[in-house]
């Protein structure tokens, strides 16, 4: 007496890849929405390029010197003599940025004003193909 | 008599008999709609990233300059055991000789392999920005993290 077992019939089995698409498309978004972040500060300078670096993000606060007196923290125009109380809450690094073609004497100056004293200063650069 | 109210139907009304389907969601329509967000966030993002320098100011003491420091956190910096460098416009006085701007990398190696710790870069005033980054990243790149920057005599006949 022979069994007679179910027979697979030859369907072609469909394998849903839509689903793996939308994951990760979610996940390239939600990378990018954490990416997009980071520019709190726009700038219309140039910055110098570094290539070897290691890539930060741009941490408060910012000082843009576009001139000897000329200077943005934050992105808000503040006079030079108003810096140390702006200065006050945040007491750790300050971060220039400054021209790539600005002359080093507007560097060499910032790191002498007495404004500035008491903070350590970071340049800030932005990554580069070549310096 | 309990199946024939099923197979009777109203005399006249020939309406289509809504079948029961297993319900197939189709992710089409959101796989657009997330491709263009995805577009918009991928062009709205800045991924320039940034990097940072620590500026250090500096000033020299010992028989090489007669530099007064700019200020009481200025480091004062022993001539016999700092390597210095002066920034031209178009190039680098490191021991009395001129080096262009292309034989930087020579000359930080040669640093490293005197196992030389300290740095002291003297800049012209109108020596661009880019490349006091330059020599920084540089000298990063070496291992040479102490490296101090101070300004160039301001007297025009004196010799880097």
């Amino acid at each position: 007496m022979s069994m007679r077992l179910p027979t697979s019939r030859g369907r072609k089995v469909q394998v849903d890849t839509s689903l793996a698409i939308v994951n990760i498309v979610l996940l390239l978004i939600f990378y990018f929405l954490l990416a997009g972040q980071d520019s709190k500060v726009r700038t219309q300078l140039e910055l110098a390029t570094t290539t070897t670096l290691s890539p930060d993000t741009l941490p408060s606060p910012v000082l843009e010197v576009l001139g000897p007196e000329d200077w943005r923290l934050n992105g808000q125009p503040i006079r030079p003599e108003a810096l140390p109380g702006a200065l006050a809450a945040s007491p750790g690094p300050v971060h220039l940025l400054l021209d790539r073609n600005a002359p080093a004497g507007l560097l060499v100056g910032l790191m002498r004003r007495p404004e500035l004293a008491g903070h350590e200063l970071r340049l800030v650069t932005i990554k580069g193909l070549g310096g | 008599m309990q199946g024939a109210p099923s197979l009777m139907r109203a005399p006249g009304l020939d309406l289509p008999v809504r079948r029961r389907k297993g319900v197939a969601f189709s992710m089409t329509a959101l796989a657009d709609v997330l491709f263009q967000l995805l577009i918009f966030f991928m062009l709205s993002s800045n991924l320039s990233a940034y990097s940072m320098l620590s500026l250090r100011s500096g000033a020299l003491r010992g028989d090489g300059g007669g530099e007064a420091p700019a200020s009481a956190s200025t480091a004062v910096t022993e001539t016999s055991a700092t390597a210095i460098w002066t920034l031209n416009p178009d190039g680098i006085v490191a021991s009395g000789q001129r080096f262009g701007l292309d034989r930087m990398q020579a000359l930080a190696d040669a640093l490293a392999l005197q196992q030389t710790r300290h740095v002291l870069i003297i800049l012209r005033p109108d020596v661009p920005v880019q490349n006091v980054a330059t020599v920084l990243e540089l000298l990063s790149a070496h291992g040479i993290t102490s490296v101090q920057i101070a300004e160039a005599p301001s007297a025009p006949g004196a010799a880097p």
